[in-house]
């Protein structure tokens, strides 16, 4: 009796391993036919000049200090460089700020999935306490005063439509043409093996292989828009405040980021807890930081020196240098 | 005798004549949404009756879109090989729950109190890309029509309906629904909208 049930169960484990690699999706770049825009429709060019104004604009928080830029800097991957940022009154946010690359193909945000759209993601640091600050309701009027944004919003939605609704359309629509898809990976993919060096290659091959990196950051965006405990020690439960109340095994997990020009938003990890790309696979090697509730796919590599390297290597070949002007914000 | 006979021929005849197939092709103008439902709404012989299935297996779902019945139940089986845990929090239909935690093997059911011609997205919590659609109908004379992202075009046949059944309703998530009368011999084609919008989407011909 007991021995079969044993047999069933390290039957069931093999089948386990073998399911989780049918269901990977292949590396590869992205396709602009996946993105789901709303609507089944792209955005007009009149909304993405608004919602990048709007983006890049400090009236959207309460003390006319603070844009989604301040803190969601192009020049710095779309991240600011700090552990955690500062919202626009001088407090420290409870989390890292990610890079938003490629979020076009992602169905979840927030580092524990609390929004499902770009539309409403947008909306909640304008209001969020601890950073922008601004009440939605004090906002709109404040955008309605400004002749700029009177132009601005009726070239994209028609006249008197500065409202709540359009502001996250506007952004959402903006953040999508935020595109990776030309790294020296993905002309290598392409069929130009000369676009990553001998390292990369190995990186890539370790990536998928003996380091089990695509486990969880598969696809085309290096994600599987799924949640994991990694094994970042904290308090912070992320995903699982969103389970049923007897179900913990999602607590400590977080989304698992796409790995596009990662090289440009250090620190890492959703307390910023890691450096540096080394940092990461350090983290990896070593099988995370004994998290309680680490996931079963986090086991320590047995990497070499090398090997570590090779997969810096291959996660710096995921770098796409965008070039994102400025845009012109109305002075009244 | 011969008055039995008579009746056996009508009935034979009446048989015959009696049903018919509806066939039927979508186009889109561009990327085709997830799934569409056809159906003959005025049936409403399984309302109460034998709910349905929906399986889970390599973190996807094995339907795009599903008919359920109303008073019925629908049945989230978890044929994987990892935890799932389905939800439901649509805005549009206002529909919400959430199953739980799904162990592979074993399955959670819902009862399908939702009114006749609800139409929601369900999800899983863990893994946010799984998506599939359910449509409340209680009719025996449906289609579930899955669309292929890259294909704009997808077929469907409904058999043996009774000419007694005379209007095809057709919905799609988000889109407006439509209701088309269609009679043995006809051949119609509907336009594809969303509320509030004029673009067409697409179209749908029906032949029955
Ligand atoms: C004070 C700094 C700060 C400001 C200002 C800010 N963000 Fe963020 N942003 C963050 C942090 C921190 C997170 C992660 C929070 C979490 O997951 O709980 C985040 C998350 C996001 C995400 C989700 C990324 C993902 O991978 O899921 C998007 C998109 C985003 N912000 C866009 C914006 C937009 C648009 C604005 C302006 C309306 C904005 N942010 C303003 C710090 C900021
Ligand atoms: C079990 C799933 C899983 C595996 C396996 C995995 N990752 Fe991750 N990765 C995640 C999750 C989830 C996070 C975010 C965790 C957090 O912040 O607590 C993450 C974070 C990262 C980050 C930081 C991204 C950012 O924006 O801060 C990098 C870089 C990274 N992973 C690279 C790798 C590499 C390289 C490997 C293989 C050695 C790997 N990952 C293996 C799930 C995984
Ligand atoms: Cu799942």
């Amino acid at each position: 009796m007991y021995t079969k049930k044993l047999g069933s169960l390290s039957f069931v484990a093999t089948l386990f391993l073998i399911s989780s690699i049918f269901a990977l999706e292949p590396l590869g770049v992205p396709d602009k036919d996946e993105i789901e825009y709303p609507d089944d429709e792209e955005p007009t060019k009149e909304e993405v000049v608004l919602g990048k104004t709007l983006f890049f604009d400090t009236r959207l928080s309460i003390n006319d200090q603070q844009s989604c830029a301040s803190c969601h800097n192009p020049e710095l991957g779309f991240s600011d460089g700090l552990e955690f940022s500062l919202g626009t009154m001088g407090e420290k946010v409870g989390r890292n700020t990610p890079q938003i690359f490629n979020l076009a193909w992602n169905v979840t945000f927030f580092w524990d999935g609390r929004a499902k759209t770009l539309e409403e993601q947008a909306l909640g640091p304008i209001e969020a306490g601890g950073e922008m600050n601004m009440p939605l309701a004090t906002l709109i009027p404040k955008l309605q005063k400004v002749k700029g944004y009177q132009k601005l919003f009726t070239a994209a939605y028609g006249e008197n439509s500065i409202n709540k609704e359009n502001v996250g359309k506007a952004i959402a629509a903006f953040e999508r043409t935020i595109v990776v898809d030309d790294t020296p990976f993905d002309r290598y993919m392409k069929g130009d093996k000369n676009a990553l060096s001998p390292d990369a290659i190995n990186g890539l091959a370790l990536f998928q292989g003996k380091a089990r990196c695509i486990q969880c950051h598969d696809g085309a965006n290096f994600t599987d828009n799924s949640f994991h405990n990694i094994g970042v020690k904290g308090d912070d439960i992320g995903r699982g405040k969103f389970m049923p109340k007897n179900d913990k095994s999602l607590d400590g997990a977080f989304k698992t980021p796409g790995l596009r020009n990662i090289l440009y938003s250090a620190p890492y990890m959703h307390d910023g807890s890691e450096g540096t790309l080394e940092d990461v696979v350090r983290f990896y090697n070593k099988g995370g930081n004994g998290n309680p509730n680490t996931s079963k796919l986090i086991v320590p590599l047995n990497l070499t020196e090398k090997e570590i390297m090779d997969i810096v290597a291959f996660m710096g070949a995921l770098n796409q240098p965008l070039v994102i002007e400025r845009p012109e914000i109305p002075k009244e | 005798m011969f008055k039995c006979i008579l009746i056996s021929v009508l009935l034979l005849a009446g048989s015959l004549t009696a049903q018919t197939t509806l066939k039927g092709s979508f186009e889109f103008a561009k990327k085709p949404p997830y799934g569409a439902v056809v159906l003959f709404g005025e049936d409403k012989s399984r309302e109460g009756k034998a709910g349905s299935t929906l399986d889970q297996k390599d973190k996807m779902f094995s339907k795009k879109i599903i008919v359920v019945p109303k008073d019925s139940n629908i049945s989230f089986k978890n044929s994987d090989m990892i935890d799932h845990n389905i939800f439901a929090d649509d805005r549009d239909s206002k529909v919400k729950f959430d199953a739980g935690l799904v162990a592979p093997g074993n399955d959670a059911k819902q009862a399908s109190s939702w009114a006749e011609g609800t139409i929601f997205r369900v999800s899983c919590k863990i893994h946010p890309k799984m998506r599939s659609y359910v449509a409340v109908a209680s009719s025996a004379y449906f289609a579930e029509v899955e669309f292929d992202s890259k294909i704009r075009k997808a077929s469907f046949e409904i058999k043996a309906i009774p000419d007694s059944l005379t209007k095809v309703n057709i919905w799609l998530p988000k889109y407006e629904k439509i209701e088309v009368a269609i009679k043995k011999g006809e051949t119609k084609t509907v336009e594809l909208k969303k509320p509030g919008k004029t673009t067409i989407y697409g179209k749908v011909t029906l032949t029955r």
